[in-house]
């Protein structure tokens, strides 16, 4: 469970204060499907940020499974994220120079697990991904989709209870889209919480149970 | 394990990014080949210093006249109580002449059988025969039995037969003194009878006090005083070497801030989104710290080894900047612990520094501010 209260987030550039989130209060129960809309720079990013203990509010408090995550030490944060939470960037963020395999494979690193073992936990995601045979292609030789596809599969490798994705379909292509909300579809049949934000219509088999619109750092 | 994972993990991102390591390692190499060469000479030039002052007898006593050495008769010691032995010695530069050609020498004469240098083949010289070290007998490409011609002080050219040479263990003097009996060095050098250079006395040092207060007009060496003036003549030399450890320290720092810099903004994407995936903070800094090791290592391993090669072969190029261009003495070449310690501490100490500390400082942020702040 996730839950906001009063959450605000207000950025620092010079001296100047740059408001992201006002007051925003939120609550998703396990199991739900949320998706967050509105226009570009209205603070979507910002708030999965939060949510993913990627940031920190400037006021508010955020709960997850109810433990009040606000003031707690980055370390105990970076051992939440590893346990609870798989977060799919904007961007992709996938590490240039790595295989799309070892990608995949990093989140398992902090565990001590060997090369070998790592593939082998992270093989089955590309598959269920249709990457099998891009497994070991340098990431930068793989399209927009196909890198959209493995920063999905990286946020799973640790099977995650709350999935985190960032406009997962909105920079990819039609088919790519498709395949990628059927994928997220079943995670969430599956028992898995997924908030993302998007600034189109999820098409096919996703299906939100819950859609909240953000602007001007309000959620409405 | 996890260690381990970790390593393996670094090793493969240096092979992963050559292109960043070679950028890093290549001029990390120069640089280290650079200074051990120098190290490598300064501690030979050092150790050829002290080596040499071993030749030296305990106290060397001479007589100066308005701050100048001149002749001495050396039976004004005798009555003094202490003085294990004594002997005359005679010396000055010659003209050697050999089918290598010609070069400018110390010609040593000292009163009695055995020599100042040990000899290590044939035996101590007689009249009109003449002892070398290994290097110059090398140099001037004479062995034992055969002759070479010294100019005396008339300019005229005096035959004597090479009949011993003594050991290297000191390059200074093997690549520069010729031995020969007191008789004939003071023929050569042209020395009225009676009369020497200086006197080679076995004596305590507190000798030496007595030997200047009853002789005003004679000044006394230890052996001690004269290794430090070696050694500061040799350090002298090792001035220039000094000058360029300076300038190649601050190639490395440079190395250093440049490393930094290019980690400052490549690192900032990888270092959040590896938090963001649940790496703890010394996960990363481990990774990166290691990366840095495996390159600075490397670099500097094969660099100090390639500068001692340098200077082994010779030093081309280079030699005569490091010594002189007309002098005959070989290129030494020791590189002490301390020396091999400065070395790889000033090789991978700021650049290990300059890798953590961004590394420290981006890992702790939160992962989306390191993010967005690249």
């Amino acid at each position: 469970m996730v839950i906001l209260e009063s959450v605000s987030k207000v950025f620092r550039q010079g001296r100047e204060e740059v408001p992201a989130l006002s007051d925003v209060s939120l609550r998703i129960e396990k199991g739900e499907c949320v998706t967050i809309k509105g226009p570009s720079g209205c603070g979507k990013s910002t708030l999965l940020g939060i949510i993913g203990t990627l940031a920190r509010p400037t006021r508010g408090e955020v709960s997850l499974d109810g433990t009040r995550v606000t003031g707690l030490p980055e370390h105990f944060l970076c051992d939440l994220r590893r346990r609870k939470i798989g977060f799919v960037f904007q961007h992709f963020h996938l590490l240039r120079g790595y295989s799309a395999l070892e990608n995949v494979g990093l989140p398992l690193v902090p565990q001590g697990l060997r090369e070998a073992e790592r593939n082998r936990r992270a093989m089955p995601l590309l598959e269920a991904m249709g990457l099998e045979s891009r497994a070991h292609f340098p990431i930068h030789h793989l399209s927009g989709g196909e890198q959209q596809r493995v920063a999905i599969a990286r946020a799973l490798v640790l099977s995650p209870e709350l999935l985190i994705a960032d406009e997962p379909i909105s920079n990819v292509d039609a088919d790519n889209a498709a395949l990628i909300g059927n994928v997220l579809a079943k995670l969430n049949r599956e028992g898995k919480t997924l908030i993302f934000t998007t600034h189109i219509e999820p098409t096919g088999a996703l299906t939100p149970t819950s859609t909240y619109t953000l602007a001007g750092g309000r959620l409405t | 394990m996890k260690h381990w994972v970790l390593w393996s993990i670094a090793l493969r991102n240096v092979a992963r990014f050559w292109r960043r390591s070679l950028s890093l390692a290549i001029p990390l190499f120069v640089v280290m080949a650079l200074a051990a060469g120098m190290s490598a000479v300064h501690d030979g030039l050092l150790e050829d210093a002290r080596a040499s002052a071993e030749g030296l007898p305990p106290l060397t006593v001479r007589r100066l006249l308005a701050g100048r050495m001149v002749p001495m008769r050396p039976g004004a010691l005798v009555e003094i109580e202490g003085i294990r032995q004594q002997r005359a010695r005679i010396w000055g530069q010659v003209e050697l002449f050999t089918n290598a050609g010609r070069r400018t020498c110390t010609l040593v004469g000292l009163e009695g059988q055995s020599p100042v240098q040990p000899i290590v083949q044939g035996r101590a010289p007689g009249p009109r025969e003449v002892v070398v070290g290994k290097i110059l007998a090398t140099q001037a490409g004479v062995r034992p039995g055969e002759k070479l011609a010294l100019i005396d002080a008339k300019g005229v050219a005096a035959e004597f037969r090479l009949v011993g040479l003594f050991s290297d263990r000191s390059r200074l003097w093997s690549s520069d003194l010729i031995l020969t009996d007191l008789e004939s060095a003071r023929a050569v050098l042209g020395y009225d009878p009676g009369t020497c250079t200086d006197v080679w006395v076995d004596a305590d040092e507190e000798v030496g006090t007595t030997i200047e207060v009853m002789h005003p007009e004679l000044t006394v060496l230890t052996r001690a005083a004269q290794r430090d003036k070696l050694e500061a003549t040799y350090g002298g030399r090792a001035g220039v070497f000094q000058l360029m450890w300076l300038i190649l320290l601050l190639t490395v720092l440079l190395l250093a801030w440049a490393q930094a810099s290019s980690i400052s903004l490549e690192m900032h994407r990888e270092v959040g989104v590896l938090k963001a995936l649940g790496w703890p903070t010394l996960d990363i800094i481990e990774v990166k710290m290691l990366e840095a090791l495996v390159v600075g290592l490397a670099a500097v391993a094969s660099g100090v080894l390639a500068g001692l090669a340098f200077v082994l072969l010779g030093a081309p190029i280079l030699r005569g900047y490091m010594l002189g261009g007309t002098t005959p003495f070989p290129v030494p070449c020791h590189l002490g612990v301390g020396s091999l310690f400065v070395l790889f501490a000033i090789g991978l100490a700021p650049l290990c520094g300059a890798t953590i500390f961004p590394a420290w400082r981006l890992a702790t942020l939160e992962p989306d501010r390191a993010i967005r702040s690249q």
